[in-house]
Protein backbone atom coordinates (compact mmCIF):
# COMPACT_ATOMS: atom_id res chain seq x y z
CA UNK A 1 0.00 0.00 0.00
CA UNK A 2 1.20 3.47 -0.87
CA UNK A 3 0.03 4.98 2.39
CA UNK A 4 3.31 5.80 4.10
CA UNK A 5 3.59 9.40 5.30
CA UNK A 6 6.99 10.67 4.34
CA UNK A 7 8.67 13.07 6.70
CA UNK A 8 12.02 14.76 7.01
CA UNK A 9 12.86 12.40 9.88
CA UNK A 10 12.28 9.15 8.03
CA UNK A 11 13.85 10.41 4.81
CA UNK A 12 16.90 11.63 6.72
CA UNK A 13 17.40 8.06 7.93
CA UNK A 14 17.72 6.97 4.29
CA UNK A 15 20.19 9.79 3.68
CA UNK A 16 22.40 8.70 6.55
CA UNK A 17 22.58 5.29 4.96
CA UNK A 18 23.32 6.72 1.50
CA UNK A 19 25.92 9.25 2.56
CA UNK A 20 27.82 6.97 4.89
CA UNK A 21 29.43 4.24 2.84
CA UNK A 22 29.21 0.91 4.63
CA UNK A 23 32.25 -0.45 2.87
CA UNK A 24 34.54 0.58 0.06
CA UNK A 25 34.53 -1.81 -2.82
CA UNK A 26 36.33 -1.54 -6.13
CA UNK A 27 35.03 1.00 -8.63
CA UNK A 28 34.35 -1.86 -11.02
CA UNK A 29 31.58 -2.98 -8.69
CA UNK A 30 29.94 0.46 -9.05
CA UNK A 31 29.18 -0.34 -12.67
CA UNK A 32 26.83 -3.19 -11.83
CA UNK A 33 24.21 -1.10 -9.96
CA UNK A 34 24.52 1.62 -12.58
CA UNK A 35 23.86 -0.84 -15.40
CA UNK A 36 20.87 -2.13 -13.46
CA UNK A 37 19.63 1.43 -12.97
CA UNK A 38 19.90 2.14 -16.70
CA UNK A 39 18.28 -1.15 -17.56
CA UNK A 40 15.37 -0.22 -15.27
CA UNK A 41 14.73 3.21 -16.73
CA UNK A 42 14.90 1.70 -20.20
CA UNK A 43 12.19 -0.74 -19.24
CA UNK A 44 9.72 2.14 -19.11
CA UNK A 45 10.71 3.19 -22.57
CA UNK A 46 10.29 -0.25 -24.11
CA UNK A 47 6.75 -0.61 -22.83
CA UNK A 48 5.39 2.49 -24.44
CA UNK A 49 7.65 3.72 -27.19
CA UNK A 50 8.20 2.47 -30.70
CA UNK A 51 11.65 0.89 -30.63
CA UNK A 52 11.52 -0.44 -34.18
CA UNK A 53 11.79 2.79 -36.09
CA UNK A 54 14.30 4.41 -33.83
CA UNK A 55 17.90 5.18 -34.47
CA UNK A 56 19.13 4.37 -30.99
CA UNK A 57 22.23 6.24 -29.87
CA UNK A 58 22.69 5.98 -26.16
CA UNK A 59 24.27 9.23 -25.02
CA UNK A 60 23.73 11.79 -22.24
CA UNK A 61 20.63 13.34 -23.84
CA UNK A 62 19.11 9.90 -24.33
CA UNK A 63 19.80 9.08 -20.68
CA UNK A 64 18.26 12.34 -19.43
CA UNK A 65 15.20 11.81 -21.61
CA UNK A 66 14.72 8.31 -20.24
CA UNK A 67 14.93 9.66 -16.70
CA UNK A 68 12.38 12.36 -17.50
CA UNK A 69 10.09 9.82 -19.18
CA UNK A 70 10.35 7.47 -16.20
CA UNK A 71 9.16 10.13 -13.75
CA UNK A 72 6.22 10.97 -16.01
CA UNK A 73 5.15 7.35 -16.49
CA UNK A 74 5.64 5.43 -13.25
CA UNK A 75 2.19 3.93 -13.83
CA UNK A 76 3.71 1.75 -16.57
CA UNK A 77 5.43 -0.53 -14.09
CA UNK A 78 3.90 0.29 -10.72
CA UNK A 79 0.69 -1.48 -9.67
CA UNK A 80 -0.65 1.58 -7.88
CA UNK A 81 -1.30 5.05 -9.25
CA UNK A 82 1.38 7.66 -8.48
CA UNK A 83 0.55 9.88 -5.50
CA UNK A 84 1.01 13.12 -7.40
CA UNK A 85 -0.73 15.06 -4.63
CA UNK A 86 1.84 13.59 -2.26
CA UNK A 87 4.61 15.58 -3.97
CA UNK A 88 5.67 17.97 -1.26
CA UNK A 89 8.21 20.34 -2.76
CA UNK A 90 8.99 22.01 0.58
CA UNK A 91 9.89 18.63 2.03
CA UNK A 92 11.79 17.92 -1.18
CA UNK A 93 13.87 21.07 -0.61
CA UNK A 94 14.60 20.22 3.02
CA UNK A 95 15.61 16.65 2.28
CA UNK A 96 17.80 17.71 -0.63
CA UNK A 97 19.57 20.23 1.60
CA UNK A 98 20.26 17.53 4.21
CA UNK A 99 21.55 15.18 1.52
CA UNK A 100 23.83 17.81 -0.01
CA UNK A 101 25.25 18.69 3.39
CA UNK A 102 25.92 15.07 4.26
CA UNK A 103 27.67 14.40 0.96
CA UNK A 104 29.66 17.63 1.26
CA UNK A 105 30.77 16.72 4.78
CA UNK A 106 32.18 13.49 3.50
CA UNK A 107 33.51 14.60 0.12
CA UNK A 108 34.22 18.34 0.43
CA UNK A 109 37.86 18.15 -0.72
CA UNK A 110 36.90 16.07 -3.71
CA UNK A 111 33.91 18.27 -4.59
CA UNK A 112 36.27 21.26 -4.80
CA UNK A 113 38.00 19.61 -7.77
CA UNK A 114 36.70 19.81 -11.35
CA UNK A 115 35.84 16.14 -11.58
CA UNK A 116 34.38 16.22 -8.05
CA UNK A 117 32.07 19.11 -8.92
CA UNK A 118 30.73 17.23 -11.92
CA UNK A 119 30.20 14.10 -9.83
CA UNK A 120 28.47 16.11 -7.09
CA UNK A 121 25.98 17.65 -9.54
CA UNK A 122 25.17 14.23 -11.01
CA UNK A 123 24.85 12.47 -7.65
CA UNK A 124 22.49 15.21 -6.37
CA UNK A 125 20.48 14.96 -9.59
CA UNK A 126 20.09 11.19 -9.15
CA UNK A 127 19.10 11.72 -5.52
CA UNK A 128 16.46 14.28 -6.56
CA UNK A 129 14.99 11.80 -9.04
CA UNK A 130 14.95 9.13 -6.32
CA UNK A 131 13.16 11.56 -4.02
CA UNK A 132 10.47 12.49 -6.56
CA UNK A 133 9.84 8.80 -7.29
CA UNK A 134 9.87 8.01 -3.56
CA UNK A 135 7.12 10.58 -2.95
CA UNK A 136 5.08 9.22 -5.84
CA UNK A 137 5.49 5.59 -4.72
CA UNK A 138 6.74 5.56 -1.11
CA UNK A 139 6.94 1.77 -0.74
CA UNK A 140 8.15 0.90 -4.21
CA UNK A 141 11.08 -1.44 -4.74
CA UNK A 142 11.05 -0.55 -8.44
CA UNK A 143 12.38 2.98 -8.01
CA UNK A 144 15.28 2.94 -10.53
CA UNK A 145 17.33 5.38 -8.45
CA UNK A 146 17.61 2.96 -5.51
CA UNK A 147 20.48 1.51 -7.52
CA UNK A 148 22.30 4.82 -7.98
CA UNK A 149 22.05 5.46 -4.24
CA UNK A 150 23.72 2.07 -3.74
CA UNK A 151 26.84 3.24 -5.57
CA UNK A 152 27.42 5.93 -2.98
CA UNK A 153 26.19 3.88 -0.06
CA UNK A 154 27.59 0.42 -0.67
CA UNK A 155 30.54 1.18 -2.86
CA UNK A 156 31.63 4.53 -1.43
CA UNK A 157 32.10 6.04 -4.88
CA UNK A 158 31.02 9.35 -6.37
CA UNK A 159 30.08 9.01 -10.01
CA UNK A 160 28.76 10.70 -13.11
CA UNK A 161 27.90 9.95 -16.71
CA UNK A 162 29.40 11.78 -19.63
CA UNK A 163 29.58 11.56 -23.39
CA UNK A 164 31.93 14.51 -23.64
CA UNK A 165 35.02 12.72 -24.92
CA UNK A 166 37.44 15.59 -24.34
CA UNK A 167 36.43 15.68 -20.67
CA UNK A 168 36.66 11.96 -20.41
CA UNK A 169 40.15 12.01 -21.95
CA UNK A 170 41.17 14.57 -19.33
CA UNK A 171 40.05 12.31 -16.50
CA UNK A 172 41.36 9.29 -18.29
CA UNK A 173 44.89 10.67 -18.16
CA UNK A 174 44.71 10.01 -14.46
CA UNK A 175 44.52 6.27 -14.95
CA UNK A 176 47.20 3.88 -16.25
CA UNK A 177 48.02 3.86 -19.96
CA UNK A 178 46.93 0.29 -20.49
CA UNK A 179 43.41 1.41 -19.68
CA UNK A 180 43.01 4.02 -22.44
CA UNK A 181 39.41 4.55 -23.51
CA UNK A 182 39.95 3.22 -27.03
CA UNK A 183 41.21 -0.02 -25.51
CA UNK A 184 38.15 -0.27 -23.31
CA UNK A 185 35.66 -0.04 -26.16
CA UNK A 186 33.94 -3.18 -27.34
CA UNK A 187 31.32 -3.54 -30.08
CA UNK A 188 28.74 -3.40 -27.28
CA UNK A 189 29.89 0.03 -26.02
CA UNK A 190 27.58 3.03 -26.00
CA UNK A 191 28.69 6.66 -26.25
CA UNK A 192 28.13 7.09 -22.56
CA UNK A 193 30.92 6.61 -20.03
CA UNK A 194 30.64 6.22 -16.30
CA UNK A 195 33.32 7.94 -14.30
CA UNK A 196 33.52 6.69 -10.71
CA UNK A 197 35.89 8.07 -8.13
CA UNK A 198 36.69 7.46 -4.51
CA UNK A 199 38.59 10.79 -4.63
CA UNK A 200 41.95 9.00 -4.81
CA UNK A 201 41.39 6.99 -7.92
CA UNK A 202 39.16 7.52 -10.95
CA UNK A 203 37.82 4.66 -12.97
CA UNK A 204 36.21 5.08 -16.35
CA UNK A 205 34.14 2.59 -18.22
CA UNK A 206 32.04 2.80 -21.37
CA UNK A 207 28.56 1.59 -20.62
CA UNK A 208 27.12 -1.18 -22.71
CA UNK A 209 24.50 -0.06 -25.19
CA UNK A 210 21.77 -2.02 -23.45
CA UNK A 211 18.96 -0.12 -25.16
CA UNK A 212 20.32 -0.97 -28.60
CA UNK A 213 20.89 -4.61 -27.64
CA UNK A 214 17.36 -4.94 -26.30
CA UNK A 215 15.94 -3.38 -29.46
CA UNK A 216 17.98 -5.84 -31.59
CA UNK A 217 16.74 -8.80 -29.55
CA UNK A 218 13.12 -7.69 -29.81
CA UNK A 219 13.35 -7.04 -33.52
CA UNK A 220 15.09 -10.34 -34.22
CA UNK A 221 12.74 -12.44 -32.11
CA UNK A 222 9.77 -10.70 -33.70
CA UNK A 223 11.11 -11.41 -37.20
CA UNK A 224 11.52 -15.10 -36.31
CA UNK A 225 7.99 -15.40 -34.97
CA UNK A 226 6.09 -16.94 -37.87
CA UNK A 227 3.22 -19.39 -38.15
CA UNK A 228 5.52 -22.42 -38.08
CA UNK A 229 8.45 -21.38 -35.93
CA UNK A 230 9.38 -18.88 -33.29
CA UNK A 231 12.20 -20.26 -31.14
CA UNK A 232 15.73 -18.85 -31.11
CA UNK A 233 18.54 -20.37 -29.08
CA UNK A 234 20.63 -18.13 -26.85
CA UNK A 235 23.72 -19.12 -28.88
CA UNK A 236 22.13 -17.85 -32.11
CA UNK A 237 20.97 -14.72 -30.34
CA UNK A 238 24.49 -13.95 -29.06
CA UNK A 239 25.84 -14.24 -32.62
CA UNK A 240 23.12 -11.99 -34.04
CA UNK A 241 23.73 -9.45 -31.29
CA UNK A 242 27.46 -9.28 -31.90
CA UNK A 243 27.06 -8.92 -35.67
CA UNK A 244 24.50 -6.14 -35.25
CA UNK A 245 26.56 -4.39 -32.59
CA UNK A 246 29.57 -4.23 -34.94
CA UNK A 247 27.38 -2.19 -37.29
CA UNK A 248 26.01 -0.10 -34.46
CA UNK A 249 29.54 0.67 -33.27
CA UNK A 250 30.51 1.89 -36.73
CA UNK A 251 27.57 4.27 -36.78
CA UNK A 252 28.04 5.58 -33.23
CA UNK A 253 31.80 6.02 -33.34
CA UNK A 254 32.20 6.77 -37.03
CA UNK A 255 34.83 4.06 -37.36
CA UNK A 256 34.85 0.32 -37.85
CA UNK A 257 35.57 -1.89 -34.91
CA UNK A 258 38.50 -4.10 -35.84
CA UNK A 259 37.12 -7.64 -35.58
CA UNK A 260 40.69 -8.88 -35.01
CA UNK A 261 40.97 -6.81 -31.84
CA UNK A 262 40.69 -8.72 -28.61
CA UNK A 263 37.88 -7.76 -26.29
CA UNK A 264 35.84 -9.43 -23.63
CA UNK A 265 32.70 -10.89 -25.16
CA UNK A 266 29.53 -10.57 -23.19
CA UNK A 267 28.93 -13.93 -21.58
CA UNK A 268 25.57 -15.67 -22.02
CA UNK A 269 24.91 -15.03 -18.33
CA UNK A 270 25.55 -11.30 -18.73
CA UNK A 271 23.35 -11.10 -21.83
CA UNK A 272 20.69 -12.96 -19.90
CA UNK A 273 20.91 -10.57 -16.94
CA UNK A 274 21.23 -7.17 -18.59
CA UNK A 275 19.46 -7.70 -21.92
CA UNK A 276 16.97 -10.57 -21.67
CA UNK A 277 15.77 -10.54 -18.08
CA UNK A 278 14.42 -6.94 -18.18
CA UNK A 279 12.55 -7.79 -21.41
CA UNK A 280 11.05 -10.87 -19.77
CA UNK A 281 9.99 -8.82 -16.78
CA UNK A 282 8.14 -6.51 -19.13
CA UNK A 283 6.32 -9.49 -20.64
CA UNK A 284 7.85 -8.83 -24.05
CA UNK A 285 9.71 -12.12 -24.53
CA UNK A 286 9.39 -15.65 -23.17
CA UNK A 287 11.52 -18.77 -22.72
CA UNK A 288 10.81 -22.46 -23.19
CA UNK A 289 12.94 -25.60 -23.51
CA UNK A 290 13.16 -24.89 -27.26
CA UNK A 291 14.55 -21.38 -26.85
CA UNK A 292 13.56 -17.76 -26.58
CA UNK A 293 10.58 -16.27 -28.37
CA UNK A 294 8.70 -13.02 -28.94
CA UNK A 295 5.40 -12.80 -27.08
CA UNK A 296 2.82 -12.14 -29.73
CA UNK A 297 -0.36 -13.84 -28.51
CA UNK A 298 -2.05 -15.58 -25.61
CA UNK A 299 -0.53 -18.99 -26.54
CA UNK A 300 2.94 -17.46 -26.22
CA UNK A 301 2.08 -16.13 -22.78
CA UNK A 302 0.72 -19.51 -21.69
CA UNK A 303 3.89 -21.24 -22.94
CA UNK A 304 6.16 -18.78 -21.11
CA UNK A 305 4.10 -19.15 -17.94
CA UNK A 306 4.13 -22.97 -18.18
CA UNK A 307 7.93 -23.04 -18.52
CA UNK A 308 8.37 -20.80 -15.47
CA UNK A 309 5.90 -22.84 -13.41
CA UNK A 310 7.76 -26.06 -14.26
CA UNK A 311 11.10 -24.40 -13.37
CA UNK A 312 9.62 -23.34 -10.06
CA UNK A 313 8.55 -26.92 -9.35
CA UNK A 314 12.08 -28.20 -10.11
CA UNK A 315 13.59 -25.56 -7.80
CA UNK A 316 11.10 -26.51 -5.09
CA UNK A 317 12.11 -30.19 -5.40
CA UNK A 318 15.77 -29.31 -4.93
CA UNK A 319 14.94 -27.07 -1.98
CA UNK A 320 12.95 -29.88 -0.38
CA UNK A 321 15.89 -32.27 -0.91
CA UNK A 322 18.23 -29.85 0.90
CA UNK A 323 15.76 -29.43 3.75
CA UNK A 324 15.46 -33.22 4.05
CA UNK A 325 19.25 -33.59 4.06
CA UNK A 326 19.52 -30.92 6.78
CA UNK A 327 17.04 -32.81 8.93
CA UNK A 328 19.05 -36.03 8.44
CA UNK A 329 22.13 -34.13 9.58
CA UNK A 330 20.32 -33.22 12.77
CA UNK A 331 19.60 -29.54 12.08
CA UNK B 1 24.73 45.82 -19.36
CA UNK B 2 22.42 44.80 -22.16
CA UNK B 3 23.35 42.32 -24.85
CA UNK B 4 23.89 43.66 -28.38
CA UNK B 5 22.43 41.69 -31.24
CA UNK B 6 24.98 40.63 -33.80
CA UNK B 7 22.68 38.94 -36.31
CA UNK B 8 19.79 40.03 -38.54
CA UNK B 9 16.71 40.16 -36.37
CA UNK B 10 13.16 40.21 -37.68
CA UNK B 11 11.16 42.75 -35.61
CA UNK B 12 7.92 41.02 -36.57
CA UNK B 13 8.89 37.97 -34.53
CA UNK B 14 7.73 38.67 -30.97
CA UNK B 15 7.56 35.11 -29.63
CA UNK B 16 10.36 32.75 -28.71
CA UNK B 17 10.56 29.11 -27.63
CA UNK B 18 13.47 27.98 -25.44
CA UNK B 19 15.00 24.51 -25.61
CA UNK B 20 12.85 23.60 -28.61
CA UNK B 21 14.95 20.55 -29.62
CA UNK B 22 13.67 19.08 -32.88
CA UNK B 23 10.09 20.23 -32.31
CA UNK B 24 8.25 23.13 -33.93
CA UNK B 25 5.70 23.87 -31.18
CA UNK B 26 6.33 27.64 -31.15
CA UNK B 27 6.11 27.98 -34.91
CA UNK B 28 2.94 25.90 -35.03
CA UNK B 29 0.95 27.54 -32.21
CA UNK B 30 2.61 30.94 -31.62
CA UNK B 31 3.70 31.93 -35.14
CA UNK B 32 5.83 33.91 -35.86
CA UNK B 33 8.21 32.53 -33.28
CA UNK B 34 11.94 32.01 -32.94
CA UNK B 35 13.04 28.57 -31.81
CA UNK B 36 16.22 28.18 -29.79
CA UNK B 37 18.25 25.30 -28.40
CA UNK B 38 21.47 25.03 -26.40
CA UNK B 39 23.16 22.67 -28.85
CA UNK B 40 22.57 21.87 -32.48
CA UNK B 41 19.95 19.10 -32.51
CA UNK B 42 20.91 15.87 -34.25
CA UNK B 43 17.51 15.32 -35.84
CA UNK B 44 17.08 15.09 -39.61
CA UNK B 45 14.80 18.11 -39.78
CA UNK B 46 15.40 20.94 -37.35
CA UNK B 47 13.42 24.17 -37.03
CA UNK B 48 15.91 25.92 -34.75
CA UNK B 49 16.65 29.57 -35.59
CA UNK B 50 19.34 30.23 -32.99
CA UNK B 51 21.71 28.06 -30.97
CA UNK B 52 21.94 29.80 -27.61
CA UNK B 53 21.71 29.37 -23.86
CA UNK B 54 18.28 30.17 -22.35
CA UNK B 55 20.16 31.96 -19.57
CA UNK B 56 21.98 34.25 -21.99
CA UNK B 57 19.71 35.10 -24.92
CA UNK B 58 21.35 37.08 -27.73
CA UNK B 59 18.60 39.72 -27.93
CA UNK B 60 18.26 43.20 -26.47
CA UNK B 61 15.97 43.86 -23.52
CA UNK B 62 12.16 44.19 -23.86
CA UNK B 63 12.15 42.13 -27.03
CA UNK B 64 9.46 39.41 -26.71
CA UNK B 65 5.75 39.26 -25.88
CA UNK B 66 5.59 35.50 -25.37
CA UNK B 67 8.33 33.18 -24.18
CA UNK B 68 7.71 29.42 -24.19
CA UNK B 69 9.38 26.46 -22.51
CA UNK B 70 8.06 22.96 -23.27
CA UNK B 71 9.01 20.22 -20.80
CA UNK B 72 12.02 21.99 -19.29
CA UNK B 73 14.43 19.54 -17.70
CA UNK B 74 17.89 20.51 -16.54
CA UNK B 75 16.92 24.19 -16.43
CA UNK B 76 14.01 26.02 -14.82
CA UNK B 77 12.52 26.07 -11.34
CA UNK B 78 14.25 23.18 -9.55
CA UNK B 79 16.16 25.39 -7.10
CA UNK B 80 16.28 29.02 -6.04
CA UNK B 81 19.54 29.35 -7.92
CA UNK B 82 18.25 27.84 -11.18
CA UNK B 83 15.08 29.96 -10.94
CA UNK B 84 17.04 33.17 -10.46
CA UNK B 85 19.31 32.31 -13.37
CA UNK B 86 16.38 31.74 -15.73
CA UNK B 87 13.99 34.43 -14.47
CA UNK B 88 16.65 37.16 -14.56
CA UNK B 89 17.05 36.52 -18.27
CA UNK B 90 13.33 36.10 -18.98
CA UNK B 91 12.60 39.39 -17.16
CA UNK B 92 15.23 41.12 -19.24
CA UNK B 93 14.00 40.08 -22.70
CA UNK B 94 10.25 40.09 -22.03
CA UNK B 95 8.22 43.24 -22.63
CA UNK B 96 6.14 44.53 -19.73
CA UNK B 97 2.97 42.44 -19.24
CA UNK B 98 4.53 39.75 -21.42
CA UNK B 99 3.87 36.07 -20.70
CA UNK B 100 6.20 33.18 -20.03
CA UNK B 101 4.40 29.91 -20.81
CA UNK B 102 5.64 26.69 -19.25
CA UNK B 103 4.25 23.39 -20.50
CA UNK B 104 5.20 20.60 -18.15
CA UNK B 105 4.27 17.47 -16.25
CA UNK B 106 3.17 17.77 -12.62
CA UNK B 107 6.00 15.43 -11.61
CA UNK B 108 8.64 17.61 -13.28
CA UNK B 109 10.72 19.30 -10.59
CA UNK B 110 11.96 21.82 -13.19
CA UNK B 111 8.56 23.06 -14.38
CA UNK B 112 5.47 21.89 -12.51
CA UNK B 113 3.04 24.60 -11.33
CA UNK B 114 3.65 23.87 -7.67
CA UNK B 115 7.41 24.25 -8.02
CA UNK B 116 6.94 27.40 -10.10
CA UNK B 117 4.58 28.93 -7.52
CA UNK B 118 6.98 28.26 -4.69
CA UNK B 119 10.08 29.51 -6.49
CA UNK B 120 8.40 32.56 -8.02
CA UNK B 121 7.21 33.64 -4.55
CA UNK B 122 10.84 33.65 -3.39
CA UNK B 123 12.01 35.34 -6.61
CA UNK B 124 9.33 38.04 -6.27
CA UNK B 125 10.53 38.92 -2.75
CA UNK B 126 14.07 39.38 -4.04
CA UNK B 127 12.84 41.40 -7.04
CA UNK B 128 10.19 43.84 -5.76
CA UNK B 129 10.56 46.03 -8.89
CA UNK B 130 8.83 43.26 -10.86
CA UNK B 131 5.17 42.33 -10.63
CA UNK B 132 4.85 38.62 -11.31
CA UNK B 133 1.67 36.54 -11.36
CA UNK B 134 1.41 32.78 -11.86
CA UNK B 135 -1.73 31.17 -13.27
CA UNK B 136 -2.42 27.58 -14.14
CA UNK B 137 -4.31 27.49 -17.44
CA UNK B 138 -4.38 23.72 -17.99
CA UNK B 139 -4.06 20.83 -15.55
CA UNK B 140 -4.78 17.66 -17.52
CA UNK B 141 -3.07 15.91 -20.42
CA UNK B 142 -6.43 15.68 -22.22
CA UNK B 143 -6.76 19.47 -22.16
CA UNK B 144 -3.18 19.88 -23.40
CA UNK B 145 -4.04 17.59 -26.34
CA UNK B 146 -7.29 19.48 -27.00
CA UNK B 147 -5.58 22.89 -26.84
CA UNK B 148 -2.63 21.89 -28.99
CA UNK B 149 -4.17 19.31 -31.38
CA UNK B 150 -2.10 16.99 -33.56
CA UNK B 151 1.08 17.83 -31.76
CA UNK B 152 3.32 15.18 -30.25
CA UNK B 153 5.51 16.43 -27.41
CA UNK B 154 8.88 14.75 -26.97
CA UNK B 155 11.57 14.63 -24.31
CA UNK B 156 14.90 16.29 -24.96
CA UNK B 157 16.13 13.41 -27.18
CA UNK B 158 13.14 14.05 -29.48
CA UNK B 159 12.49 10.30 -29.67
CA UNK B 160 10.99 9.56 -26.30
CA UNK B 161 7.43 10.81 -25.98
CA UNK B 162 6.34 13.28 -23.32
CA UNK B 163 2.92 13.61 -21.71
CA UNK B 164 2.68 17.12 -20.25
CA UNK B 165 -0.44 17.89 -18.23
CA UNK B 166 0.10 21.49 -17.16
CA UNK B 167 0.23 24.86 -18.83
CA UNK B 168 1.39 27.58 -16.47
CA UNK B 169 1.41 31.24 -17.42
CA UNK B 170 3.86 33.55 -15.68
CA UNK B 171 2.97 37.18 -16.37
CA UNK B 172 5.70 39.72 -15.76
CA UNK B 173 5.23 43.48 -15.45
CA UNK B 174 8.23 45.74 -15.06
Amino acid sequence: MNNIKLSLANLTKSIDAIALPAKRLSAAKSFTPLNEHISQIMSFNFIDNDYENKDIIFNKIAYTSLAQYTLENTNLIEDEAPLVDNLNWDLFDEVRAVFKNEVKKRWQKFIDTEIGQEAFVFVVDCFENWLVYKQLHPNSTKNPWIKTNEILQENGFMYFLSDNLSDIEKYNSQIPKHERIEDMLTPYSSKLMMIASNSKKNEIKPLNNIEKMQAIVLQYLKSQHTKNKKYVTSKTLSKVLLAEMYQSFEKDWNQKFNPQRKFTHLSDVKIKNIVLLPLKRLGLIGTSNSGLFYIDNLDDIEEAKHFLTESQKRIQKTLSAYEHKARLMGY
Amino acid sequence: MDIQQTFPDDPIVLNIELGAGCGDFGKKFYFPCYLTELQKPTCEKSFIDHICDAHCLPWTKDRFITIIACNPFGYGFNTEESTTKLMDEISRVIITAGEFLVISSSTNRWGSIRVINREITKYQIKNPHLKISVTQKINTNADIIATFPNYQFYQSDQKTTATPNELTVIKISK
